[in-house]
């Protein structure tokens, strides 16, 4: 009896869709962007799932909560453990759905939302999209983020492959390109971007006058998300205004908010109006102008409100546990690296060039 | 063997025509310089008319010295946010690449009006009879479309509380 042939092609075409696959792969890894030395908070995102120990506090939101708190400071004053879950422009929605993939890995103890971002009510840059999207681990969160977030110009294609997208960056490779394909360094301090620089603040022009103070239903309704996810977790829910000073921050605005909290019982803090009281000076502790706050006015936010939440919350202090310990002294160590790397570069530039 | 070749070769043409297909420029910056043909909202002071998404360098040139000046880093990009003061309003500009463009005129005060003559204090009757019905209406608003530009009017009651113009553009 003759032997069954199995025709040979089928084979052939799944190693060559294989090998096709693999090429495309190392190609989409090529051309995304890095975020290394240019625009990092590009990275803030990713850089969470490096994390080896867990944290009883997370922050979510913009920049005036990664560049304003320093979670380091926070362990050092008082042993609380944190992280920052923050990345430029994040809206609302895009907050909601990093506060429910953090809940993946861990369930904190304290959740802490910046409420700058509820100016937004919709959808407004892809460029920021992608650094708020790209980072995140592929989930039921991510395709969440993403669906809330596209701009009309987006698709959803484009973040399943972002070679779609991102192809046309084969002419502007650079050696970080391949330097960083599958590793990236360590840039932040548990979410938050250091900067020793100082830029006074000067005036500021007058805030416009707008059509409608209302804070918009969509970006008030993943507000509400939050809290009830919180609720559902057991997590206590805590709403920040940074002490920023620029974008305006209408008291319309924060009328709402305080409202809001009232409704809820939530504590609200508007840190701008406790400035003084934070010892917060705009000539020396902000690095450009009093849009964000440097090291020097980010430690000291961070021990205002560290006290606060030792004081209000049961927190452990982590600094008597010896896997901490361990964990957050090589923390601390990078975190003086580069403080001293910084002082270095203003001394020697006069300003911060690698940063 | 042939036809095996044929399947890789139709695999590789597709694969790499989806490529070159695939809309995007890929550096994931906004719009600069706007894109559609039709003429969008403009504003005009004295004798210089400012259009949307246009070369603010220029603008700013012909309107003189602003009474003030203010500029701020985007939240993570490279390029500064500025806004020039005027009696009257304010010019707000946004960087690409290496140019700054028009984002947007905000009228500050009753003393500027658009070229239809609304300002801060018409009413919304005037409105309407200029520009016709809006595209979007609320209660406190009223928004039109045109082109790559849109002017969002807020109105306190019946009366014009505030007034912009500015390129529909991605921040």
């Amino acid at each position: 009896m003759k032997a069954k042939k199995f025709p040979k092609w089928p084979a052939a075409v799944a190693l060559l869709a294989a090998v096709l696959i693999l090429v495309l792969f190392f190609l989409q890894k090529l051309l995304m962007p890095k975020y290394m030395s240019d625009i990092v908070e590009g990275n803030l995102v990713e850089e969470y799932y490096q994390e080896t120990t867990d944290h009883e506090v997370i922050f979510v939101g913009d920049c005036e909560v990664y560049e304003n708190f320093s979670p380091i400071e926070m362990y050092r004053d008082y042993g609380i453990t944190s992280y920052i879950r923050g990345s430029a422009q994040q809206l609302a929605w895009q907050s909601y759905y990093l506060l429910e993939d953090t809940l993946r890995y861990e369930t904190p103890k304290v959740v802490v939302f910046n409420v700058l971002a509820l100016k937004y009510n919709e959808p407004q840059s892809e460029a920021y999209n992608r650094m708020s999207i790209d980072g995140m681990k592929w989930s039921k969160s991510k395709i969440g983020a993403i669906q809330s977030s596209m701009t009309e110009e987006e698709n959803m294609l484009d973040y399943i492959f972002p070679i779609l997208r991102y192809h046309s960056r084969w002419s502007e490779l650079s050696a970080e390109d391949f330097q960083y394909m599958f590793h990236k360094d360590k840039l932040f301090h548990n979410g938050y971007y250091m900067r020793v620089d100082v830029r006074p603040a000067e005036g500021f022009p007058e805030p416009d006058i707008l059509a409608d103070y209302t804070l918009g239903s969509n970006a008030m309704g993943y507000l509400d998300k939050m809290r009830r996810l919180c609720e559902d977790n057991g997590i206590e829910f805590v709403l920040v205004k940074s002490p920023s000073l620029y974008p305006h921050w209408y008291e319309e605005w924060d009328q709402q908010i305080v409202d809001y909290a009232e409704k809820y019982g939530l504590d609200y803090f508007n840190y701008e109006k406790l400035a003084d009281e934070i010892g917060i000076d705009y000539s020396t502790d902000t690095y450009d102008a009093g849009l964000h706050l440097n090291l020097s006015g980010a430690e000291k936010l961070s021990k205002y409100f560290g006290e606060y939440l030792t004081e209000t919350y049961d927190l452990t202090d982590y600094r008597e546990d010896p896997e901490y310990e361990q964990v957050y002294e090589e923390k601390i160590q990078f975190y003086e690296n580069m403080k001293e790397a910084q002082y270095e570069e203003l001394e020697k530039y006069g300003e911060i060039i690698s940063y | 063997m042939n036809k095996i070749k044929g399947i890789a070769a139709a695999v590789m043409i597709l694969s790499l025509g989806s490529l070159a297909a695939c809309s995007g420029s890929g550096d994931g910056s906004g719009n600069g310089g706007g894109s559609s043909s039709e003429p969008g909202f403009t504003y005009t002071n004295g004798s210089v008319t400012i259009e949307m998404n246009s070369d603010a360098a220029a603008v700013v040139e012909k309107l003189g010295e602003p009474l003030d000046y203010f500029e701020s880093e985007s939240c993570a990009f490279e390029g500064l946010d500025k806004v020039y003061t005027y009696p009257g309003f304010k010019l707000n500009t946004y960087p690409e690449e290496d140019k700054d463009y028009v984002l947007s005129v905000v009228f500050m005060d009753d003393t500027v009006e658009t070229e239809e003559g609304i300002a801060i204090g018409s009413t919304k009757d005037q409105v309407t009879e200029a520009y016709g019905d809006p595209a979007e209406e609320s209660d406190t608003s009223l928004v039109y479309e045109k082109g790559d530009t849109e002017m969002t009017i807020g109105l306190d009651g019946d009366s014009v509380s505030s007034l912009e113009i500015s390129a529909v553009t991605e921040e």
